[in-house]
């Protein structure tokens, strides 16, 4: 009864304010005013215009409608409209929606309204009263947000301002640091950042390699790759004393790197003719990882970046031959290394043996298509001598009695002797002059090439072996 | 600024506010011409044709003269059928005298300012209690003023060429007119009331 006489009321109330007092009667006003639910307010107003309808006659009310649904935007886009509207566009506007999603009466005034003045002064003055609660009577809610007390708002405040405050001294540091170039480590962080964005690929390359280099077990091939990469990339740039060093390892990398892609195909094309190389290969590779294990392993200091580049060369020397790669090797040799390129170089020169042996056997079209591998493999003998020293140990390999018992090509070993000491007083000077000596060296093997395809490479591996028999 | 001059701007300022929108309320002007702008916190319809501002600002400068070297009792907005000139409408503003230390309990004008805006709420939703409005029809503004505060703006509205003259016995008196109210406000600083007046002619 409460409830129907409260009803009862509310029309009473509504009536007055829109006929007599000629007031524009919104439902967030009614809501406001009355205290009541906005969806009750909503109801009150629908119910007050039926009435008034249904009395028949002239009624003298207008009334606005809010219709929100989804329309078409200019573009053709979909979006979700919102609109107050007179009553005698309310059709127009529902037709032009695709879907209304919400319809109902916003506004009751006895005035016809040229514009939405009049009901936003309306809500306006409404809402300003009751600026702190303007939303209790909505039914959208948020379980989550309190009002602050006023004095939690003002420490709130003062907090926001020291905040601000403090982040305004902490970028005047910033900045003056940064000016400076004092080393703080946010300055560090940002140079760094500052340097890795621009470079890409060839920084991060690095980092990612002194990264590897700090973990210590991880070595793997694109370590290698990258490394020879950067190296490549960063020789370009620099120049100077640097670069004399840098070129040092550079070009015998480069050849380095054809070579191995060279071998590697040789290694195929031998794999596919011949079951046995497979085994020569199944040894090489876990040297290689060796070998690259070592270069991840000594990259990070520059001395170890030196001798790595010494490593490439002596490799490089020794897939290429034996005339480059020798002089390169004597005095600056450290055990380590030496011991890794001997094991290889032995290795290797097993497998390039037979290699040859069974290439030979075959036919001679293969002999001319490999004629450049042929060069390679003639050197390869000379470092099977090698192979024998390194059984013996180093001081034995650098013996020259290897060369000598070499009986077929005295010529060549004297001619290599000469080149060795030409190499060796070449050592210190312009790396880039030994690269085209190098290249010499691999021209000059061209020619007696065919001289030594012609003696059996198995004569010449056991003269080798009877020298080093000899020795014992 | 004194107390009284700042009183005779408010009051000089809301006298326009209420011309533009009695123009735009009665349709005296295309509502193409009319622009919103923002006063008091609230958008009011100002006419943007440079004659009629041009018209509105001078009356109000004079209003202005007027109110601050003495009393004035009414100034009324009159829309005159166009060939009589007689007087359909009038929507006239009732002022007493700007009481002094009134900003006192008012400082900040919050008061005042939200009495303001319950005016032009109350003139933008007024038509509903008028006639529709008419066709056909101009408009002059009216003020009642003694004779001795003319006088001593005269000189000073000759020289801004905005002379004021004394209005036709024709266009003041309304036959069986209908006065309908707006709005009144009394407070310390203002008594004034808003109301409108409308001949039978209309109906």
């Amino acid at each position: 009864m409460a409830c129907e006489t409260d009803k009862a009321l509310l029309q009473e109330n509504i009536e007055e304010y829109i006929k007599d007092d000629n007031k524009v009667v919104t439902c967030k006003w009614l809501s406001l005013m009355h205290s009541i639910d906005i969806n009750v307010a909503k109801r009150a107003l629908h119910i007050f215009v039926h009435h008034q309808r249904n009395k028949g006659g002239n009624d003298d009310i207008n009334v606005t409608f809010f219709v929100a649904g989804l329309g078409k935007s200019k573009d053709g886009d979909l979006m979700h409209k919102c609109a107050v509207v007179p009553e005698t566009e309310l059709e127009v506007v529902k037709r032009s929606l695709a879907t209304v999603t919400s319809c109902h009466i916003f506004s009751v005034q006895k005035a016809k309204l040229k514009d939405y003045t009049p009901l936003y002064m309306t809500d306006y003055e409404v809402i300003k009263d009751n600026i702190d609660k303007c939303n209790r009577f909505s039914s959208i809610k948020c379980p989550w947000v309190s009002l602050k007390s006023g004095l939690s708002a003002s420490k709130s405040a003062q907090q926001d301002v020291v905040k601000v405050v403090l982040s305004e001294n902490k970028g005047h540091a910033f900045s003056n640091k940064t000016e400076t170039g004092n080393d703080s480590p946010g300055s560090k962080t940002r140079a760094l950042a500052k340097k890795v964005e621009p470079k890409g690929s060839i920084t991060s390359m690095f980092a990612s390699a002194s990264k590897k280099d700090g973990g210590g077990n991880e070595s793997s091939k694109p370590v290698q790759k990258t490394d020879a990469a950067s190296k490549i990339k960063a020789t370009k740039k620099k120049g100077g004393v640097t670069a004399f060093f840098e070129k040092k390892g550079d070009s015998p990398l480069k050849q380095k790197d054809v070579l191995l892609g060279k071998d590697s195909k040789k290694m195929d094309a031998s794999s596919e003719r011949f079951e046995s190389n497979v085994t020569n290969e199944k040894k090489q590779d876990p040297k290689r990882k060796k070998k690259q294990a070592a270069d991840a392993d000594e990259e990070a200091p520059d001395k170890k970046r030196r001798r790595r580049i010494k490593t490439d060369l002596f490799d490089s020397s020794d897939d290429e031959d034996v005339e480059a790669g020798e002089p390169e090797e004597p005095e600056e040799e450290i055990e380590e290394m030496e011991q890794f390129e001997v094991l290889d170089k032995g290795i290797e020169e097993e497998h390039k043996m037979t290699e040859e042996e069974q290439k030979e056997e075959v036919d001679d079209s293969s002999l001319t298509k490999s004629a450049v591998v042929g060069k390679k493999r003639k050197r390869t003998k000379k470092v099977v001598s090698k192979h024998y020293e390194d059984e013996e140990g180093f001081m034995v390999t650098k013996k020259e009695t290897v060369w000598e018992s070499e009986t077929d090509e005295e010529d060549e070993a004297s001619v290599n002797k000469q080149e060795k000491k030409s190499h060796q007083s070449n050592t210190s000077e312009d790396m880039g002059k030994l690269a085209t000596k190098n290249t010499k060296a691999k021209a000059d093997p061209k020619g007696k090439a065919a001289a030594k395809k012609n003696s059996s490479p198995q004569k010449s591996k056991q003269t080798s072996l009877m020298s080093f028999f000899k020795k014992k | 600024m004194t107390e009284a001059s700042m009183g005779v701007d408010i009051l000089s300022e809301f006298v326009e506010v209420c011309i533009h929108c009695v123009l735009y309320s009665r349709g005296l002007y295309p509502q193409g011409v009319f622009e919103k702008r923002i006063k008091y916190n609230v958008p009011v319809q100002m006419c943007l044709h440079p004659g009629v501002c041009a018209y509105i600002t001078n009356v109000v400068d004079s209003i202005k003269m007027l109110l601050s070297e003495g009393q004035v009792d009414k100034i009324s907005v009159v829309i005159l059928e166009e060939n009589s000139t007689t007087p359909l409408e009038r929507f006239v503003i009732e002022l007493g005298s700007v009481k002094s230390n009134w900003t006192e309990k008012d400082p900040h004008l919050f008061q005042t300012e939200q009495a303001l805006r319950g005016f032009l709420l109350k003139l933008s939703v007024t038509d509903a209690l008028l006639h529709p409005a008419s066709k056909d029809v101009t408009w002059t503004v009216h003020v009642h003023t003694q004779d001795s505060t003319l006088s001593a703006v005269d000189e000073q509205l000759v020289q801004k060429d905005f002379p004021w003259v004394e209005a036709e016995e024709k266009q003041q008196q309304m036959k069986n007119s209908r006065l309908v109210p707006i709005k009144s406000y009394n407070s310390d600083w203002l008594n004034m009331q808003l109301y409108a007046e409308e001949s039978d002619k209309n109906s």
